[in-house]
């Protein structure tokens, strides 16, 4: 059987699969927003562990990563660190918002700043930051989905149908089961990735150098230039290997995708030992990539997109049926960050938007329905960004990894009590001061002196709040201690609630 | 005015130990240190690049000391 039939039926295969799932968390399913929206607060270890790192790892850890070390040789390794870093933030950071969520019942990451910073205008900031940026990821997800597709069928699926037929099977099972489907189906493809692309490395590694260990010393001799730093190009500077292990660690953390998972843990020891074991699977995803990507420099050394190294290599030298299932495992990746990032902009447009400002009061039922018609809405949007070439968003993709990154002061103020606080003009200024610095160091003057852009816009908004800050009113007294006080009494006393 | 003892320090001796054993070791992963140790050309441990190999010796300490933490119910 041809190589592409064995790829796309055992893609379709999964979708399907995907599907039953959505259909049966539909059934399971109460009429309860927070049980659409946040799994009812009930996602045990493995269900929420799974749900993490497969949504955590895009369409990029996939193929992108290969593509890195490929062109920028074993500086990508780097890519450990900001994962190892993920846990801590986990652990520390994530734990404080799950407990804040439990105890007042936040449902977005506009929730918690804009109850303690006391302020509408930081929950629309919040919002129009959260959806901004995310928005344009699904754009990124969505073409990476249409690429996948469109390889694995040897062209005869073209690019647009097939982002189209993803986005719809995304957008499909999230409006049948809220994030219950979306956890599920998370489980699946956190398990398929991950076995898919170290089967994939593997067989590879073996077929082509006989085994790993044989690669590196293939490696060391013909291409030693790729294991050292700053890399071929020069890439990997000090400034870029530290600004990248910050805005891939924090800036990705501060998604709402992953904030509001955080939300949904069953218990604080769930969370904790969440932060503690994720860096296990992020990190070791990692360790396949490089096999590929240096590998491919050996092997395939003149390929014109080294994104396309991994399936270039499958099709070239690895057997149709794994070449199918490696290829339904990086349509897994790239489909689980896919419908997180639906299923976020959906909880913060039906939550922060439209149960906010322009229907309160209304029944569970009604705020559900809003919702799956608000998925129907970006399935639309994403899908015309995607088939569509717009200069605009060239520039705003740029910006998004960065952009979350700029809640980071105002998140931090509410999560760690201290005895200078935060206020909302400190905030309001530093996430403006900090987006607009973004503007100048990822677009106009590209990552100054060396140092990663976003590093430097997280710098000035850091910078701006603790200025503004220290002149402005902080948070009321009640406040203060209401919420500093749940954390306090959560970190010290063991007390969520 | 109600204000908390900050949260950004630890409070216990155990806490001090692993958070500082968690930066020594995360600063062995971020330049300049990552630069001036495990930027060697030579392989190392089955013929892994010398910076591959101590990085992921480095990263699986981190990981033991996030388990450490949670272990300890910090």
């Amino acid at each position: 059987m041809e190589a592409w039939v064995v790829a796309t039926g055992l893609i379709f295969t999964y979708l399907v699969a995907t599907i039953v799932l959505g259909v049966i968390a539909n059934r399971r399913m109460s009429v309860d927003l927070e049980d659409f929206l946040l799994y009812g607060r009930k996602a045990g270890f493995i269900v929420l562990y799974l749900t993490v790192v497969a949504t955590y790892h895009s369409a990029f850890a996939f193929l992108g990563s290969g593509g890195f070390f490929y062109t920028h040789g074993i500086g990508f390794w780097a890519a450990g660190a900001w994962t190892v870093l993920v846990g801590a933030i986990t652990y520390v950071l994530g734990s404080r918002i799950w407990a804040l969520g439990k105890t007042f019942g936040y449902i977005t990451p506009a929730d918690l700043l804009a109850d303690f910073y006391e302020s509408d205008a930081v929950r629309v900031v919040t919002a129009v930051v959260s959806v901004l940026f995310t928005i344009l990821y699904i754009q990124v997800q969505a073409v990476g989905l249409g690429y996948i597709l469109s390889v694995a069928s040897g062209d005869r699926i073209s690019f647009e149908l097939g982002t189209l037929i993803l986005l719809v099977v995304a957008a499909g099972y999230l409006i049948a089961g809220g994030l219950r489907a979306v956890y599920w189906t998370d489980v699946i493809q956190g398990i398929w990735m991950y076995v898919a692309v170290w089967a994939g490395a593997l067989v590879l590694a073996f077929k082509l150098f006989g085994g790993p260990f044989e690669l590196w010393r293939r490696v060391a001799a013909e291409r030693p230039d790729l294991l050292t730093l700053p890399g071929p190009e020069g890439f990997f500077t000090p400034g870029m290997w530290f600004g990248m292990v910050v805005v891939l660690s924090f800036g990705i953390i501060f998604q709402p995708h992953l904030l509001i998972r955080y939300y949904t843990a069953v218990s604080a020891r769930t969370i904790k030992l969440l932060g503690a074991t994720t860096p296990i699977y992020l990190m070791t995803l990692f360790m396949p990539a490089a096999l590929v990507g240096l590998g491919g420099a050996l092997v395939m050394p003149d390929i014109a997109i080294p994104d396309r190294i991994f399936p270039e290599m499958l099709f070239a030298h690895a057997p149709a049926w794994l070449t199918g299932a490696i290829l339904a495992g990086a349509t897994a990746a790239a489909m689980s960050t896919l419908d997180s990032m639906l299923h976020a902009n959906m909880t913060v447009l039906t939550r922060d938007v439209y149960q906010r400002y322009i229907r309160t009061g209304a029944s569970q039922d009604h705020y559900i329905l809003i919702g799956r018609g608000i998925v129907v809405a970006l399935l639309a949007v994403g899908y015309v960004l995607s088939v569509n070439t717009f200069d605009f968003l060239v520039q705003l993709v740029a910006l998004s990894g960065s952009g979350a990154l700029q809640l980071m002061p105002a998140v931090l103020g509410v999560c760690f009590p201290g005895r200078r606080l935060t206020t909302k003009a400190g905030v309001i200024a530093g996430i403006g001061a900090g987006l607009a610095t973004l503007c100048v160091t990822l677009i106009l003057v590209p990552h100054p002196l060396g140092l990663h852009g976003g590093v430097w816009g997280l710098l000035v908004n850091f910078a701006v709040t603790w200025v503004v800050s220290r002149f402005t009113l902080p948070p009321s007294d009640v406040t203060v201690s209401r919420i500093h006080g749940a954390v306090e009494r959560f970190v010290y006393e063991g007390d969520p609630a | 005015m109600t204000r908390f003892r900050s949260h950004f320090l630890p409070r216990t001796p155990t806490g001090r130990r692993l958070v500082g054993l968690f930066l020594v070791l995360f600063a062995f992963t971020q330049p300049p240190l990552v630069y001036w140790i495990g930027n060697r050309e030579e392989p190392w441990i089955g013929g892994m690049p010398f910076l591959y190999a101590y990085l992921l010796v480095l990263y699986f300490l981190i990981i033991g000391v996030l388990i450490l933490v949670h272990r300890r119910g910090l």
